[in-house]
């Protein structure tokens, strides 16, 4: 097939995924909803790098943790807008600094968290039904949820990406010697940034993932501004049903 | 498909750009410490590799990442004063190590003298011999300096790599091969950087082994360690165990290398006089972490890298209560996650696996879980997470009576549990089974 015919091909195919819900449901998901009044989020793991064409990408650190605290800001926004108690991010800074062990209990259930996003992914990947959305971080929550008086929590995990000048550059030669190759027939064009997210709601009683949602990649979501990684959360907890 | 003149242009673009790549870093401006000073750009990188490596090690402290043992750091530091009598090698670098909670098999030496081993190597070594070996080679990666040759090295592929990505996307897009160029560049590239590259391993090796015969330990025992990863290798998939594994050169090839030093060495090693089998000492050293490194194993989903774990610290001790039960965690576990298993293997393993019956082969998993969780309870009747154990197996089978009976014991046993919100909340369900989830 031809590049030219493969766009709008291409566009059909993104059009058609972007229909399917990202939304993943635990088969307790409404019998919690109806108990569940509150939730803590934990710092959200958000982490940006910049593309660079003469080495390695640079991880852009500052970037990233303003994204973090922008992350947590719009996800507790909304979380209440949905009438759920939100713990304050103080209250779980000052409660874990004086608890090392849960501390130290909550680095491993990031850890666990990190790992099972692979299974997540491979939910999609896999077409799985929503009963077969079965994913535990265990009841190695329960010390952290007992600490924090919270019902659930939240965890926030993303990883976005700005290219630098020397990267572009780079593009913009790819996208003028496609052009010039196919004569003008083929527009491609590279993004300067991109990103995604994936939220989870947790339940505190067994660490089941009651709820998950990513926003989509490949659109032009630049984590390094603060519109950006808000929209890409906003997208992803968008769906993220009402306290009832 | 492309063509058959566009396909030869492509291989000779990429040709050309792999011969671009062997242009990199001379080995010999990268001097060992102690041994001259490095060029003043060398110099600028190493000390920012030395400032990220602070920022890295200050990361894992704060999401508290490495396994607290007083008794093995000191054990640790005890073997690589033998190897190193001063372990202060500049006034920058000083050796010291670390322990990573990570069940994968790897360790990792930088510029600074950390050397990080992760928790699923430990697993994997025999006795302090080999544990000499791991930590001899990965001292002489910080003696010569191998990571600043390793990141100049992978700054420069990455260059080529980007500019055979603008060179080839077009040519592969105008005759509509579109995808194939990229994946083989892709292959290309990650096979051109991972790893320290052969030289540097096996140099490595070769100094590794000097330090193992200077300071009275066994040189066979990097033999025996390229066997068991050789055997490591047949068993799984690759995935995250970089280490010995995957990113150095082949494992075969490396250990034909070391003996080939060793019979040129023969002279040296028949007058070494080994004193002592370390075996023990290793064994009761590294035992709480080898079994903690099982349990961790078992929360990636690599359960049967757990369950080698925990079955190599049975044949150990036998009556030990906590090991019988993170074994019946394990196969417990096993009956839920079993695309995680079909991940974990190797395609041969698996298809061995995966030849038994499904129903039949749970049945014996989840009969394993409960003989094990009995027998954590026989050896220890006072010890109250089998009976969770036991619990959520009666809960699978559908024995709500038998559940609540175990979750209540673990209950009276274990008041303050930790978890016991989540005991509380089976209780809960078990009052109404109706609301249970069907698949538990």
């Amino acid at each position: 097939m031809r590049p030219r015919h493969c766009l709008p091909f291409l566009m059909l195919v993104a059009l058609t995924l972007t229909s399917c819900s990202t939304v993943r449901k635990s088969a307790d998901f409404q019998k919690r909803l109806e108990e569940i009044k509150t939730v803590a989020v934990m710092d959200p793991d958000i982490a940006i790098e910049r593309l660079v064409f003469k080495g390695d990408n640079e991880t852009l650190y500052d970037e990233s943790s303003a994204a973090g605290k922008q992350a947590r800001h719009t996800v507790e926004e909304e979380l209440t807008n949905k009438g759920f108690q939100v713990i304050p991010e103080q209250v779980i800074q000052d409660k874990l600094k004086q608890n090392p062990d849960v501390l130290l209990t909550l680095g491993k259930i990031k850890d666990r968290y990190s790992a099972l996003l692979g299974d997540v992914q491979n939910h999609f990947v896999k077409k799985m039904q929503w009963k077969d959305f079965n994913l535990s971080l265990t009841s190695e929550v329960n010390p952290l949820v007992d600490l924090l008086e919270t019902d659930s929590l939240i965890f926030v995990s993303g990883s976005g990406f700005v290219n630098s000048g020397g990267e572009t550059a780079g593009d913009l030669a790819k996208t003028l010697l496609i052009g010039a190759a196919s004569l003008g027939s083929v527009l491609y064009v590279e993004p300067t940034a991109g990103g995604q997210v994936h939220i989870s709601w947790v339940d505190g009683d067994n660490g089941n993932l009651l709820w998950h949602n990513f926003s989509n990649a490949g659109i032009q979501y630049n984590f390094t501004k603060e519109k950006g990684i808000k929209n890409a959360v906003k997208g992803a907890i968008r769906p993220f049903p009402k306290q009832k | 498909m492309p063509n058959r003149p566009c396909q030869r242009g492509l291989s000779l673009i990429a040709a050309a750009l792999l011969f671009l790549q062997g242009c990199a870093v001379s080995s010999s401006e990268i001097v060992p410490l102690g041994e001259g000073t490095l060029p003043a750009k060398l110099q600028q990188e190493q000390d920012e590799l030395r400032a990220e490596t602070q920022r890295a090690h200050q990361y894992y402290v704060d999401r508290r990442a490495f396994y607290e043992s007083p008794a093995l750091e000191a054990y640790l530091q005890e073997i690589a004063q033998k190897l190193v009598p001063n372990l202060q090698l500049d006034e920058n670098t000083k050796i010291q190590f670390k322990v990573l909670r990570d069940p994968t098999l790897n360790a990792s030496a930088m510029l600074t003298g950390h050397i990080y081993f992760h928790s699923g190597i430990f697993s994997k070594l025999k006795n302090e011999d080999q544990l000499a070996f791991v930590m001899a080679h990965e001292i002489s990666h910080v003696q010569r300096r191998d990571i600043l040759y390793y990141v100049q090295n992978l700054k420069r592929k990455t260059v080529s790599f980007k500019l055979a990505d603008i060179i080839l996307t077009p040519a592969a897009s105008m005759f509509g091969a579109g995808g194939l160029s990229s994946l083989g560049l892709s292959l290309m590239y990650a096979g051109s950087v991972t790893g320290y590259g052969r030289e540097k391993e096996s140099a490595a090796d070769a100094l590794g082994i000097e330090k193992l015969l200077a300071a009275g330990y066994d040189p066979d025992a990097s033999l025996s360690f390229f066997d068991d990863l050789l055997n490591e290798k047949n068993n799984y998939q690759k995935g995250l165990d970089i280490f010995f594994l995957s990113s150095h050169p082949s494992n075969e090839r490396r250990k034909n290398e070391v003996r080939v030093w060793m019979a040129a060495n023969q002279g040296r090693i028949d007058t070494l006089d080994i004193i002592e089998d370390r075996t023990d000492r290793y064994r009761q050293l590294t035992y709480e972490l080898r079994r903690e490194n099982a349990i961790l194993n078992e929360s990636f989903g690599r359960f049967y890298h757990a369950l080698d774990d925990i079955q190599s610290v049975l044949a150990e001790k036998p009556s030990d209560p906590v090991a019988h039960y993170y074994q019946g965690l394990i196969y417990l576990h096993m009956t839920e996650r079993r695309q995680k298993i079909k991940d974990e293997l190797s395609k041969e393993r698996w298809k061995e696996v995966n030849s038994v019956e499904r129903v039949k082969q749970e049945g014996e998993w989840l009969a394993a879980a409960i003989q094990s969780f009995q027998r954590s309870i026989d050896l220890d009747g006072a010890y109250a997470p089998p009976y969770k154990g036991m619990g959520e197996y009666y809960l699978k089978k559908k024995m709500f009576k038998e559940a609540e009976s175990s979750f209540k014991r673990y209950l009276e046993l274990a008041p303050q549990a930790l978890d016991r919100r989540s005991v509380q909340r089976y209780l809960k369900d078990i009052s109404s089974p109706a609301a249970l989830p069907e698949k538990l």
